[in-house]
């Protein structure tokens, strides 16, 4: 293939530059022989996303009284082909930011190269137009780095969607067992005010080390509290953190819900503060059978400190198929946890975590 | 607009500066109504009932409190019959004995804690090892450092003192076929070899009457410290007097120095982030970095505390506790592994603190000026890969504050010391209010 460079201007010394260039133009070949990766097949994506949420009118088709499968099922099914189709998304977002990435670096280097390279006598015709076709190169960069992010922003989307549908099929299959839908949340009885994070941060600090706890402490609610707060903020708490209760499995093969049984003292969604508690887990397949007699550990722990849970929750029994009781929940304060269950099921192990902000 | 760019270098004056905003003596006592919300969690008149106790039905018995605190003054009930729980836990020191090491009939490894407030804390001891208030009664009981003496003895010297009070609250004991003074004592399997080999030779029975009195006499011990009252301490008074709207009661009972000190602890300072509630303890377990006590035999604190649970004959979950195994939640979920666990040390109340020196579980400080000075440039817990099963997790981070506002924090502290009650049955004071029981 022609660089569309006059080939004398590729001296001895010039082999590196050369062998780079082709390098970047030989990929861009590479990459955009993907149709998937151009900015023609980003369009056929959001059309594929339009598609996704519109099917929700299908399923009232699937309502119709005929030998088609029970509605849940047809729910839980349709959520697995859009989370696929986020999730290939993803990749190519991936493939794209990696793209990006590497034409960066090697523009780059090309350009330090180039600095280095004498120009030869009467080379500055060439000498301009390398520089030219360097910044062509590196205008290509942002748009590989758009096309990344709205590829991104796309796949977040549809698996919004797909959640959401998911739910419905939950709550389709599961009716009895389901009382809340949204986000887990600290009991609003007193002592929740209490639930402040401790400041861990760190395994071990310097001196020279900037403490961030006491950087970002503002006043929690500055307009009407005159004494400083520990900032929750501490706990870098990443800005759109997904808090679903429904969610897929890590190998995309279980969905599964958590419930907080209610008790006298508390409502549906909402948890005790420094008590322990109990929960339900509802698994799924991406057919909408109940996952029956699977072993589950659980596993917890706050990302913005260094510890795990208080207490050691377990699977105490499975109350009704792919329902299952989990017992010893208990969160000592507020904040950002992870809840984490390993799934053993048919020698399978996979798992499904969920994001708490309490 | 000037006023704006007047409260915006205000602003910016109290970023740079690291120390409390500079407020004026009438802005320190000016609190916001949620300033005042938040305050008052921390008031002991907020306390609440105490947590029930299902695993001791004599808990809120008031002929087993009396007991108890019989018991609990009761020198005889010792090896060398001049070492009772008081001996320690003295009610003139806020139930402390003011020394790093406590001295019965040897020196004990750690300090004794207060027990004001205990009755609150799901884990007793510094390092949790015990579930219940009962349980822990036991260990310094048959302790060879403590009160020395084996749990044969112990049931049968308060069926010997306390005859007629034992079996009005427990009922006769249930083994007709053991007459104490027939066993050979000292009998225990955790004691000398002597007493392991006396415990040996009973039957199994015979083993369980011993062992069901000696759990009834921690059953009485546990109902007599639950009837321990906090009185209010001047932070409790002050933030009483801010709810109402008292500002020159507020600036009677506090310092401007003691309000600083009360804005850093509650903010800057980060001691509220454990210390809090009406107790100021979140009865969890930390690792601050305090010096080693004894780098030979380093203190493991929960991780140790932890696998002693596991081991323990008296939890909750055992036969001589009143409770159903749901009602053991704590233990049955018990945390047994996680480098968090790793010398971290219960977080102690700081109700009394400036009364209660030395500080940390072995007294490694002496003052308060010296606690706070680790808070402000903590060191890194000891580490010695021979004897941690993991690097100690550190859970605090540098303060940086300056001299001045440790001296505040300091001075709040003393705030938190109640008034010594005056004619409290459960609290005797003084010399007339010894109840120091003597052979």
């Amino acid at each position: 293939m022609s660089t569309g460079l006059p080939t004398h201007f590729f001296s001895e010394s010039g082999q590196h530059l050369r062998c780079l260039i082709n390098r970047i133009l030989f990929g861009t070949l590479m990459v955009s022989g993907l149709a998937v990766m151009s900015p023609v097949a980003s369009a056929d994506h959001t059309s594929s996303g339009d598609h996704a949420s519109s099917g929700e009118g299908h399923h009232h088709h699937s309502d119709m009284p005929d030998t088609t499968p029970p509605k849940g099922s047809l729910l839980m099914q349709h959520a697995k082909a859009i989370w696929e189709q986020a999730v290939a998304l993803e990749e190519q977002s991936g493939e794209a930011i990696k793209y990006a990435t590497t034409l960066r670096k090697e523009v780059a280097n090309l350009r330090t190269q180039a600095r280095k390279t004498k120009t030869p006598a009467g080379g500055e015709k060439t000498d301009a137009l390398l520089q030219s076709t360097l910044t062509q190169l590196a205008s290509q960069v942002t748009p590989w780095q758009t096309l990344a992010g709205s590829l991104r922003a796309e796949a977040e989307k549809l698996k919004g969607q797909s959640q959401a549908i998911m739910q419905q099929g939950f709550v389709a299959l599961w009716a009895p067992w389901i009382k809340h839908e949204g986000k887990l949340t600290l009991t609003s009885m007193s002592g929740a005010g209490m639930a402040m994070a401790h400041n861990v941060q760190v395994r071990s600090i310097s001196p020279s080390v900037p403490n961030p706890t006491m950087e970002k402490m503002k006043q929690e609610d500055g307009s009407t509290m005159s004494l400083n707060r520990m900032a929750m903020s501490s706990q870098s708490i990443p800005p759109g953190l997904e808090t679903d209760t429904f969610k897929v499995s890590r190998n995309q093969d279980l969905f599964g819900h958590i419930e907080a049984i209610a008790d006298d003292k508390t409502h549906p969604g909402e948890l005790p503060l420094n008590e322990i508690h109990q929960w339900y887990l509802i698994l799924s397949n991406t057919e909408g059978n109940p996952i029956h007699k699977a072993q589950i550990r659980v596993e917890g722990h706050m990302p913005g400190h260094v510890h795990g849970l208080p207490t050691q929750p377990e699977i105490v029994e499975e109350v009704s198929p792919g329902v299952y009781r989990v017992d010893g929940v208990k969160f000592q304060m507020a904040g950002w946890w992870v809840m984490k269950f390993v799934i053993e099921h048919e020698n399978e192990e996979d798992s499904i975590t969920f994001n708490l902000v309490l | 607009m000037l006023r704006r760019a007047v409260l915006l270098y205000i602003g910016v004056l109290s970023l740079l500066c690291q120390s409390a905003f500079a407020l004026t003596d009438d802005e320190l006592y000016q609190f916001t109504p949620a300033d005042k919300e938040f305050l008052s969690q921390f008031n002991i008149t907020d306390l609440g009932a105490l947590p029930e106790a299902p695993d001791n039905k004599w808990a809120d018995n008031e002929d087993a409190a009396n007991l108890g605190k019989a018991l609990f003054f009761d020198n005889r009930l010792s090896k060398n019959q001049q070492v009772s729980c008081s001996h320690c836990h003295q009610p003139d020191k806020y139930f402390t004995d003011g020394l790093a090491h406590s001295n019965g009939i040897g020196q004990t490894r750690r300090s004794a804690p207060s027990i004001l407030g205990i009755a609150y804390s799901p884990w007793m001891f510094w390092d949790g090892r015990r579930d219940s208030l009962w349980a822990q009664a036991l260990g310094p009981m048959e302790h060879p450092d403590e009160q020395g003496l084996s749990r044969g003895e112990l049931a049968r010297n308060v069926l010997e003192y306390y005859p007629a009070e034992y079996e009005a609250i427990f009922g006769k004991p249930k083994q007709p076929s053991l007459d104490l003074n027939d066993i050979s004592l000292p009998a225990s399997p955790a004691g000398s070899a002597e007493a392991q080999s006396n415990w040996n030779k009973l039957d199994s029975d015979e083993q369980d009457a011993v062992n069901r009195i000696f759990t009834n006499v921690g059953k009485a011990l546990m109902a007599y410290q639950r009837k321990l009252k906090l009185p209010p301490a001047p932070f409790d008074q002050f933030i009483d007097a801010l709810n109402d709207n008292n500002i020159e009661q507020a600036k009677s009972l506090l310092t401007p120095s003691q309000v600083r000190g009360l804005r850093l602890f509650m903010g800057q300072a980060n001691c509220s982030s454990c210390h809090n509630g009406p107790l100021f303890t979140n009865h969890e377990f930390h690792n601050i970095g305090a010096p080693e006590a004894n780098v030979e035999h380093v203190d493991l604190g929960r991780f140790e505390g932890v696998s002693l649970l596991r081991e323990d004959e008296f939890t909750c979950l055992s036969s001589y506790s009143d409770a159903s195994s749901d009602q053991c939640k704590e233990m049955r979920f018990l945390k047994v592994q996680g480098p968090e666990l790793v010398g971290a040390i219960k977080t102690p109340t700081l109700r009394n603190v400036a009364a209660t020196a030395p500080y940390m579980q072995a007294g490694q400080f002496e003052t308060l000026q010296q606690v706070l000075a680790h808070y402000n440039k903590p060191t890194p817990p000891y580490y010695d890969r021979k004897q941690h099963p993991s690097r100690p997790h550190f859970d605090v981070l540098p303060l940086n504050l300056q001299e001045t506002d440790l001296q505040d924090i300091e001075d709040f502290l003393h705030s938190l010391t109640s008034p010594l009650p005056a004619g409290d049955h459960w609290w005797p004071v003084g010399e007339t209010g010894s109840q120091e029981i003597t052979p």
